[in-house]
């Protein structure tokens, strides 16, 4: 009997320290403030990677090399998702990207192949759905969009993506 | 007694100590307490000696990441981020936001959008339906007295944003 209170009074007290421990810890002290580097008048701060947090500690925006070794920066959602995407593909063509919710790319601004020819895609549940640019030999002005069924209508313009 | 107060004292003091590094260990496993070679902080702006131009990397007024860049003197602006319901925007304009061009994803389609305006008439909209089943595409385009013309597809432009809901 007086083992089983002394087990009692251990757990007891012991859970309450370590609840108290971790009050103190999360709350009583006060929050991590981020590194911050003093930089004198005129000088760069050169890092491989920047990420801006919000107060809750979550990362809301990276700016590094992405994995093809071009710069790119990533807008998260509160969930984590990265939202907005933007930089340098491996050919050095640049690109700016809208996700929906699950990551999923909507709308695509980006140059492509080596001219540089510009073009816009408007995607839904991942299928391209208008596609718009300059394209061709003579860099011409195109249009394209598609049906429900995934048929191609074209606007204007016969260059394809 | 005694020795029971005593261990009583003990234990607390063993699971205080325990809470305290379990406190500390998940306060230093956050993202944001980098390392100085990959700093993490809450705003940043980047400045150039002797020029108004500037960029900034922060939370805007709807608590979501953005960044802003300006060349100051009331010229125009580039403005990136995600709004507070979680869709993504791209917006370049003059410094009044009178004249822009808007990239953004909305409705409850997340329909991607394409928007011009001009003297604040919006003149231009191109994109995917917010409301239709299929999202088909629309492309709209008005006067510069405010006629609407749907050169494909419908928009549904109603002001009070019920399109987008």
């Amino acid at each position: 009997m007086a083992d089983w209170g002394r087990n009692v009074v251990a757990f007891f007290f012991s859970a309450l320290g370590m609840l108290a421990g971790h009050w103190v810890g999360t709350t009583g002290a006060p929050p991590a403030r981020p590194p911050t580097t003093a930089l004198a008048a005129g000088e760069a701060l050169s890092v491989p990677s920047f990420t801006l947090v919000d107060a809750e500690g979550r990362q809301r925006i990276l700016v590094a090399t992405s994995r093809e070794g071009s710069p790119a920066m990533w807008f998260f959602d509160r969930n984590g998702k990265a939202r907005l995407n933007l930089g340098l593909y491996g050919d050095d063509n640049a690109f700016i990207v809208l996700n929906d919710d699950q990551e999923r790319a909507v709308e695509i601004l980006r140059t492509r192949g080596p001219k540089s020819a510009p073009f816009l895609v408007l995607k839904a549940e991942g299928r391209d759905r208008i596609v718009m640019g300059l394209g061709g030999a003579a860099m011409d002005p195109f249009l394209h969009y598609y049906d429900v069924d995934g048929t191609r209508r074209t606007v204007f313009g016969s260059a394809m993506p | 007694m005694r020795r029971r107060f005593g261990s009583a004292v003990f234990y607390l003091t063993l699971g205080f100590l325990v809470g305290l590094a379990v406190a500390s260990a998940s306060r230093r496993s956050r993202p944001g307490a980098g390392s100085p070679s990959r700093p993490a902080a809450r705003e940043l702006r980047v400045t150039s000696a002797g020029s108004a131009a500037s960029i900034l990397f922060g939370s805007s007024s709807e608590d979501s990441p953005a960044m802003w860049m300006s060349q100051g003197r009331g010229r125009g602006s580039v403005q990136l981020g995600v709004h507070g319901n979680g869709f993504p925007f791209v917006l370049v304009s003059d410094a009044a936001i009178r004249n822009f061009g808007l990239v953004r994803v909305d409705g409850k389609n997340a329909s991607p959008i394409l928007v011009y305006r001009s003297d604040d008439v919006v003149r231009l909209v191109f994109g995917l339906s917010m409301t239709e089943a299929g999202r088909p595409a629309f492309l709209a385009h008005y006067t510069a007295d405010g006629a609407r013309h749907d050169f494909l597809g419908a928009y549904c432009d109603h002001p009070s944003r019920a399109c987008t809901r």
